[in-house]
């Protein structure tokens, strides 16, 4: 009740401010009428959207890309995995009280329920969670790629197995796909450029992941490759600015030849920061992405790990894993 | 003025942009040092830190004598009066804010190098790379002159924030922060970015002098409507009463370092952009400073009775900081020249008190593994060094003379008394005394109360810490000891630029200007009445303290407070859009009236 007449309330303010709003008839503002004005003459771009968004306004999506990147950083580190530490940290320490406040019954389970664990659902999850973490999960027999499978065995089927009409859809459709992300980025059809090409490139790789299975981009996808190579790009759009302090005189100038209009290069830092921003967009998509599918989010206290400095406390409150063993 | 100074200011102009760029360049690395080793990264926050307070530290003399520095980023400079290109502008008020933001943040990497070192080489790589990119965010809302880009370093600040609050994933209470952070800064976020982009649509500008031009002589039905969701999703990040839902448990959760960095800065950069509409903007209609006045000192009184009744020794102070930011915005909201500078000057204040108890908070619990006031006792004995500097931040809070929160809050005082507003006044002091009260009975049992429990594990400070802890309580007598000299150079020309919206409006289309700066202000230090307010709210707050000092939890008003904070993210976000409803509602009445 108190929350539909708050929605409503909500609803009100923004229709009554949308009504006030000027309708599609109206001038345009002189700012907007700026921007098509100077898109030809001065960047030699026939495409007005890109020039505001990396070049006249580029400072904006200069803000955006860091942006990202405090995005895609913020989910490694969310999703990441134990690390060894040195000394005491007080925090972990505060931990084990809370985890036992948050879930109380983790320790009368495990003296209740034995070596049955039947009725205690979390703690065999855990269990098969940590066996399949450790590589002593039954897949063993499974071919390297799809494409090895004998067809039509009657088999349970397998996460990986696709048929061979969306194999063979997926490979016509990813390369073209892939082309058309980079025309985004080389030709900047409005709205164009490096972040929508980025995504585009960001759904090839999960097609072809998704077709054909982790083996086939196995190779590509590595953190060691992808997070450089993101860094990389944002640290060229970096330079890109800083250059245009050194040679033009001010943070995100112009400094780059405007060939004329419809040529690869005409739009000056624009078509340079489009494709330092693909790199960083597709890579740092890329690693977010794969960075939630592959977590493993269990920050329960291992009891095989014997944590170091957590003997204090490393005893009692962890899940009900160890009744399965 | 000869032309050689022509030439050397511009140059200086352009550099504006650079403090940010520094900061995110050296976020840019962090992840790729972490490969290597666990204090590399921090080490380049550290360098980052220095190297842009350097940079700002270039700007202060030309900016504290009047003059706002403008430059437009890429060279894209207005045609008439109409401005496509971003600018950035160092006016007094966001220069010090800047300023504040990166001297501390050094403070605060050094302390996390000392205080965290230990910590995983990845984890550290990613930690150092989000605070710069919060601190770069800060920087740049400071400074720029543009609506949008504003809004994009908010979402820069917000982004970064919540892996912060969820760091150490091993504790259950993290990760519900960081999701609650998420949701209701999303919200928060929401409302800026469709405030602004009513805005352009109506007004057709993004530049913030273009905006204020455009919106004279008065703001229409729209306009006041975008002002409202702008102040919502502002105060949401300034955690002011009713948007602050969030702001408790992401402070508790995060790392000492970091929820330092919450208090002392991020909240702030809510009160930057609040100031910036509302003042420079809108011009300060009478609706809107009385809309600030009421959220303000019902902050500053809430927060500081919700602080009063807490256990967390972290949680308490983050209550404390809602109702500090209360006192900010009701100082602001009193619109003239003596209260403005008087909420400027608690700003930069309550960034160097709070940031000091936040990292005491965060030393006791990363070497003792406790935070509750009921588990601790005694520490004094154990990190004498950590109880003296709680102690100077507690004085400094409660007001008391040396110390800077003296002169801010007695300036506020001030100001409230000369606009003759007497209910604002009397409820500030109310709060001022629940402050002392709930700090007081913090300090008590925490550090010179009997010990409890065991004696806790652990180690003591280590020396950056020290040196972190030396350099906060350092600047808080500091500010305390030399007002005049303060309000003369820094929080006079402050004021005078955001009380004058149509000089600064005009100065930062035509790409530079001066102000003229108004007559010194003067705060008497020894006047017998303010001296005589400050000991006996202190002393009123320490006869509290004294009340709850033992195992008894207050009761009466706290009580039915506590229980509106039911945790859950729903009810927060209820509160959120209730009060933006009571904002937009507020705005459109005063205006009527």
């Amino acid at each position: 009740m108190v929350g539909a007449v708050l929605s409503l309330g909500f609803l009100a303010v923004l229709v009554v401010a949308l009504l006030g709003l000027p309708g599609d008839r109206a001038p345009l503002p002189a700012v907007a009428r700026q921007a098509l004005e100077m898109s030809l003459p001065v960047w030699h771009s026939t495409e007005p959207v890109n020039v505001v968004v990396y070049g006249v306004r580029g400072f904006d999506t200069f803000g955006e890309t860091f942006l990202l990147l405090a995005a895609v950083v913020g989910v490694i580190l969310l999703a990441r995995t134990r690390e060894p530490r040195a000394g005491f940290v007080g925090e972990e320490e505060a931990a084990g009280p809370e985890q036992r406040a948050e879930d109380p019954g983790a320790e009368g389970h495990q003296e209740a329920t034995g070596q049955g664990g039947e009725g205690n659902e979390e703690g065999t999850a855990r269990t098969a969670e940590r066996a399949e973490q450790t590589g002593d999960g039954g897949r063993r027999e499974a071919p390297l790629t799809p494409d090895d499978e004998p067809l039509g065995t009657p088999a349970p089927e397998r996460a990986q197995g696709m048929s061979v009409v969306v194999r063979g859809g997926i490979r016509t459709a990813a390369p073209l796909l892939a082309v058309m992300g980079l025309y985004l980025v080389a030709w900047g059809y409005s709205p164009g450029g490096g972040f929508p090409g980025g995504a585009v490139l960001l759904g090839v790789v999960l097609l072809v992941y998704a077709a054909l299975g982790y083996g086939a981009i196995s190779r590509v996808i590595r953190p060691g490759l992808l997070e450089p190579l993101e860094l990389a790009g944002a640290l060229a759009i970096c330079a890109l600015g800083l250059v245009g302090l050194a040679v033009a005189g001010a943070f995100w100038a112009n400094w780059l030849p405007v060939a004329p209009a419809q040529t690869i290069r005409s739009g000056g830092i624009v078509q340079a920061f489009s494709v330092a921003e693909l790199v960083e967009v597709s890579t740092g998509l890329t690693l977010a992405v794969f960075g939630l599918l592959g977590m493993r989010h269990d920050w329960t206290p291992d009891p095989d790990d014997g944590d170091g400095d957590g003997n204090g406390n490393g005893d009692n409150h962890r899940g009900g894993s160890g009744g399965g063993r | 003025m000869s032309t050689t100074s022509l030439t050397s200011t511009s140059t200086l102009d352009s550099l504006l942009p650079l403090p940010a760029v520094v900061l995110i360049i050296g976020a840019t690395v962090c992840p790729l040092l972490g490969r290597v080793s666990s204090r590399a990264p921090v080490i380049v926050a550290v360098l980052a830190c220095g190297t842009a307070s350097g940079i700002l530290a270039l700007f202060a003399p030309a900016v504290y004598s009047g003059r706002l520095l403008v430059t437009y980023l890429g060279g894209w400079t207005p045609k008439d009066g109409a401005a496509l290109g971003i600018a950035f502008a160092a006016d007094p008020f966001g220069l010090s804010y800047a300023l504040a933001v990166t001297v501390v943040s050094l403070v605060l990497t050094v302390f996390t190098l000392s205080m965290l070192g230990g910590l995983g080489r990845r984890e550290l790589g990613g930690y150092a790379c989000l605070f710069l990119l919060l601190a770069a965010a800060l920087v740049g809302i400071a400074l720029t002159a543009d609506a949008f880009n504003m809004f994009v370093w908010l979402e820069v600040a917000a982004l970064a924030s919540y892996a912060l609050t969820g760091f150490f994933l091993e504790r259950p209470t993290a990760l519900e922060a960081a999701f609650k952070i998420l949701v209701l800064t999303t919200i928060g976020t929401f409302c800026v970015f469709v405030g602004t982009g009513i805005l352009y649509a109506r007004y057709g500008a993004l530049n913030l002098g273009q905006l204020h031009h455009a919106l004279e002589p008065r703001a229409g039905v729209v306009g006041l409507l975008a002002l409202g969701l702008v102040i919502t999703g502002y105060g949401t990040k300034a955690g002011l009463i009713p948007f602050h839902g969030w702001l408790a448990d992401a402070h508790t959760a995060a790392p000492g370092p970091v929820s330092a960095m919450f208090s002392g800065l991020m909240v702030s950069l809510g009160v930057v952009g609040i100031a910036r509409f509302a003042f420079l903007v809108y011009g300060r209609p009478t609706p809107v400073l009385g809309v600030l006045m009421v959220v303000g000192v019902v902050s500053a009184v809430v927060g500081a009775l919700l602080s009063l009744g807490q256990d967390d020794l972290k949680r308490l102070l983050a209550y404390d900081t809602v109702s500090q930011i209360g006192v900010v915005t009701a100082g602001l909201a009193i619109g003239t020249r003596l209260g403005v500078a008087g909420g400027a000057y608690q700003l930069l204040n309550h960034t160097l008190f709070k940031t000091l108890l936040f990292l005491c908070a965060g030393t006791v619990l990363h070497t003792t593994g406790k935070e509750r006031l009921s588990e601790l006792g005694g520490l004094a004995r154990k990190m004498p060094l950590v109880a003296a500097a709680f102690l100077v931040g507690v004085l400094a809070i409660s007001g008391l003379p040396p110390l800077n929160g003296y002169v801010s809050v007695g300036l506020i005082h001030e100001g409230l008394e000369e606009t003759h507003q007497y209910v604002p006044l009397a409820a500030l002091l109310l709060s001022q005394a629940v402050t002392v009260a709930a700090l007081g009975r913090a300090t008590w049992r925490v550090f010179f109360g009997p010990a409890r429990g065991p004696a806790p594990a652990g180690e003591s400070a280590r020396p950056g810490m020290v040196a972190g802890f030396l350099a906060l309580a350092t600047l808080c007598v500091a500010f305390g000891a030399v007002p005049e000299l303060l309000l003369d150079r820094v929080l006079g020309p402050a004021a005078d630029w955001l009380l004058d919206a149509g000089d600064y409006g005009r100065s930062v289309l035509a790409g530079g200007g001066h102000v003229t700066l108004g007559p010194a202000l003067t705060f008497d230090y020894l006047a017998p009445k303010s001296l005589l307010v400050a000991l006996a709210t202190a002393a009123v707050g320490v006869l509290l303290a004294r009340r709850y000092a033992g195992d008894r939890v207050p009761g009466g008003l706290v009580t039915p407070l506590r229980r509106l904070h039911t945790g859950s993210v729903n009810d927060y976000a209820s509160f959120l859009v209730a009060g933006l409803l009571l904002v937009c509602g507020g705005l459109l009445a005063g205006r009527l009236g």
